[in-house]
């Protein structure tokens, strides 16, 4: 009764006022995640920072379920006060408005962007097995035979990274589907499946290990993480670029001001030691973009995915 | 070996590595004592907590909480017929008619000692044979999951109070249900309705507290007489097993260890099949199989023991090959990352302070166990010991809360509710709804690997073949079918000797 009363309150008061005065209560960040990925984490480690910074306690809530669109579809609907911000990324913001029949929202119109925090390169692996040890060879093989890749689930970004290869390349892979990326390992660990593509992190220790090959990396540099991986783009396919993001954004509608203030504060959290370090160790770019940038990210993202979806036949 | 496992004390031992491992423990049991609230949710609850701890506290505080439920679970399987977590579901089958024979102490007494037994030969397991189980474990593709399933579903099959023709029903009802959610290959969506909340297939938490959690509520809301169903008092004379009890318990035992800890190190199966696989094995290999369902203590024993070693070889894949093996091992190794921690082939030689502090600690954290399950048994029970009008509504709470707490998804109330209904109706006709639940976990995993098989295979499905574990999983389904097929028939001839 009395938070109806105060966001009656809120929505009534002119805008300006409510930049003033923001932010007077608890902010959320909705992560489309179950509490302990790296995405959930990102939000974890950033919103004690944040809060320190505005003042008012800063809570993360987990709304997990159909990759993350069902968070994204709250959020766009929540009010546009400055106190509901989604953990956006590259599958509820670029992929899943191409591959979902009913969605409940636009991944441009109906949301305010922050900024986009970092993103976390895909590679495509090869099982030990495999008869080819470099992107060249592999190109080369799979323009001869028909070749299979895996990845953690249909509509994913690995799967439509492979897909943006396919469209890139002139190749005709087929994808296999797997209930997550560490089904998608098992079979790749047993050779049972030769290629797939997954996130550089969780894979650092198998590749030096030598128990998987990498072929190429999916980011415009080489990750410093493992920097001894080479991209795509330097053999040769500039356009297999691939990130798996996420950043930060508000229903549409959020007062600039109160944009342009959440940005300073994660912004301040970003330059914190511990947050570049937690980034480093997990292979992940620190990216850190203004609103603008992000905006325009954004609406990149979602033009490209949507060209490789639309030229993908497992799609259509 | 012996270096290593004097550094593993060094870690363990210190006041944080004690106080945590205490703290881990102590929750585990509480949230395995109560029905409803899961090992899930409370680690979800948790984990942001443990940010702030070092990666070996974290992991051995919320291992602690892992396998310490895995401890307090059968307690309220015994006293309510209600399992406290999934994996002692199959606990109910015997230990409940235990309890209503006034067997209850000798049931939590037993549980409490197979518990500890298995831990202790899955934590042997763990630490002497990690690399090689590793190895075996790594040689599993899709083909050798699917044959695999196959076996549990035909074991599944005879694992019934009943018929096995209601048993096959019940599983069959369980895999139609598995049909729902989005076609794994193709993006579909089968039988979803447009609810977002069951594009990833029906929620497991959701039905099974509603199959097994709420019927019991429902049966028990008709009822005048108000006290609990617990039979007499849970003194330490009352718990002390017969010589009989002992000897007919140390095989099953040692078989459950011996399933418990091969399930358990298979990324993808884990506590709940190695339960349901030991009961099987029990019953099936027990001279006598019609005293299952009535009170058997080997009932309760095996699949103790089989969920107990389970726990611990679960850290095998999740520790030496970075692949967690079910939902809980994910999020330990969520914990392990965001400390910096890479789990994969080189962590025990990186990092052995951390392997091998855990592997330390969770011995210590089993004899803690021990002491709060057995000489303060009296305490959990107390904690169920509250009269039904006060005790279910406090369930129906516990159950919801546990529910929403995992997808916070309000359409997951809602099927809690319809399945609770739902399993009170097959409880009115009889029709077991653990074969159900196994169904509808291992239908949708079985249609994937088969398609996944089917794919890699370019549709032949006779590859299997060059795949030897495939084929030694489909020989062990014969076996086991012609096993079954020949005990029954012999079983006939034996009841038409005694008339």
């Amino acid at each position: 009764m009395r938070t109806s009363l105060i966001a009656l309150v809120a929505a009534l008061s002119a805008a300006p006022a409510l930049a003033d005065t923001w932010p007077s209560q608890t902010i959320r960040i909705v992560v489309g995640f179950t509490p302990g990925g790296s995405s959930d984490l990102v939000a974890r480690l950033l919103a004690p920072l944040v809060s320190e910074d505005l003042g008012t306690e800063v809570i993360v809530e987990n709304m997990p379920g159909a990759a993350s669109t069902i968070a994204a579809a709250t959020v766009a609907e929540a009010n546009a006060d400055g106190y509901t911000f989604f953990l956006s990324n590259v599958s509820a913001n670029g992929i899943a408005p191409f591959t979902y029949p009913t969605l409940g929202y636009d991944p441009v119109a109906d949301f305010n962007d922050v900024t986009i925090l970092g993103y976390i390169p895909a590679v495509l692996l090869a099982s030990k097995d495999a008869p080819v040890s470099t992107l060249e060879e592999f190109l080369a093989q799979a323009k001869a035979e028909p070749v299979l890749f895996g990845s953690g689930g249909h509509g994913t970004m690995n799967h439509v990274s492979g897909e943006l290869l396919n469209m890139s390349a002139g190749l005709k892979m087929e994808h296999v589907a797997y209930k997550g990326s560490a089904e998608a390992m098992n079979d790749l660990l047993a050779s049972v499946i030769d290629y797939q593509f997954d996130a550089l992190t969780q894979n650092i220790g198998q590749i030096n290990a030598g128990a998987i090959k990498a072929l190429a990396i999916t980011t415009p540099e080489r990750s410093p993480a493992a920097p001894e991986i080479p991209t795509f783009a330097e053999l040769g396919l500039p356009e297999v670029v691939a990130f798996n993001w996420v950043g930060l954004s508000a229903p549409a509608g959020t007062p600039d001001e109160i944009i342009a203030k959440f940005y300073e504060a994660t912004h301040k959290a970003m330059q914190d030691a511990k947050i570049k370090a937690q980034f480093t160790k997990w292979g992940m770019f620190h990216v850190d973009s203004t609103p603008a940038e992000a905006e325009a990210f954004v609406a990149d993202e979602v033009a490209k995915w949507g060209k490789v979806v639309h030229s993908a036949p497992v799609f259509n | 070996m012996l270096e290593n496992l004097t550094l593993g004390f060094s870690v363990a031992l210190s006041l944080g590595g004690l106080l945590y491992c205490l703290l881990g423990v102590v929750l585990g049991t509480v949230v395995g004592v109560l029905p409803g609230l899961g090992v899930m949710a409370t680690l979800a609850i948790l984990m942001p907590i443990t940010f702030h701890l070092d990666a070996v506290h974290a992991l051995i505080m919320l291992s602690g909480i892992y396998y310490g439920a895995a401890y307090g679970g059968s307690t309220a399987s015994i006293l309510l017929n209600l399992p406290g977590t999934a994996n002692t579901a199959i606990t109910c089958l015997d230990g409940y008619p235990m309890a209503q024979q006034g067997r209850a102490g000798v049931a939590l007494m037993m549980t409490a000692v197979a518990s500890f037994i298995g831990s202790i030969l899955g934590l042997l397991i763990l630490a002497f044979c990690a690399p090689i189980l590793a190895r075996v474990a790594l040689n599993f593709g899709s083909p050798e999951y699917f044959t695999l399933m196959v076996l549990g579903l035909l074991a599944a099959g005879m694992l019934s109070k009943g018929s096995q023709l209601r048993s096959v029903a019940a599983i069959f009802i369980g895999l139609f249900l598995g049909i729902v959610g989005t076609d794994i290959s193709t993006g579909v969506q089968r039988f979803t309705f447009d609810l977002p909340e069951l594009y990833t297939g029906l929620p497991l938490v959701a039905i099974s507290l509603g199959l097994f959690g709420l019927p019991e509520v429902i049966a028990n809301a008709g009822r005048k007489d108000n006290a609990p169903q617990m039979v007499g008092k849970i003194t330490m004379r009352s718990m002390m097993p017969t010589r009989e009890d002992l000897r007919r318990s140390t095989m099953p035992m040692l078989r459950g260890s011996a399933i418990g800890s091969f399930f358990g190190a298979l990324p993808g199966t884990g506590s709940l099949i190695a339960s349901f696989a030991s009961y099987v094995v029990e019953k099936k290999s027990h001279r006598d199989p019609s005293i299952f369902g009535h009170g058997a203590i080997e009932g309760i024993t095996g699949p103790e023991a089989a969920n107990n070693a389970a726990t611990q070889t679960a850290f095998i894949p999740t520790l030496t090959l970075g692949v967690p093996g079910d939902a809980i091992m994910a999020m330990m190794l969520g914990v392990m990352l965001i400390h910096g921690v890479a789990p994969g082939p080189r962590l025990i030689t990186e990092q052995p302070d951390l392997f091998w502090g855990l592997v330390a600690s969770f011995l210590i954290g089993n004899v803690l166990l021990v002491i709060l399950n057995i000489p303060l048994v009296g305490l959990w029970v107390r904690l169920l010991r509250i009269p039904y009008h006060m005790l279910f509504p406090a369930i129906l709470v516990f159950i919801c809360l546990g529910v929403y707490s995992v997808n916070y998804a309000v359409v997951d109330l809602v099927l809690v509710m319809a399945f609770g209904l739902v399993g009170y109706g097959m409880s009115l006709i009889r029709l077991e709804p653990a074969p159900l639940i196994l169904g509808l976990v291992l239908g949708p995993m079985m249609e994937e690997n088969l398609r996944r098989t089917l794919m890699i295979f370019r549709g032949d499905l006779w590859a299997i073949w060059d795949r030897p574990l495939s084929v030694a999983f489909l020989a062990c389904s014969l076996a086991l079918v012609v096993w079954s097929l020949v005990g029954k028939s012999k079983a006939k001839r034996e009841l038409a000797a005694d008339l």
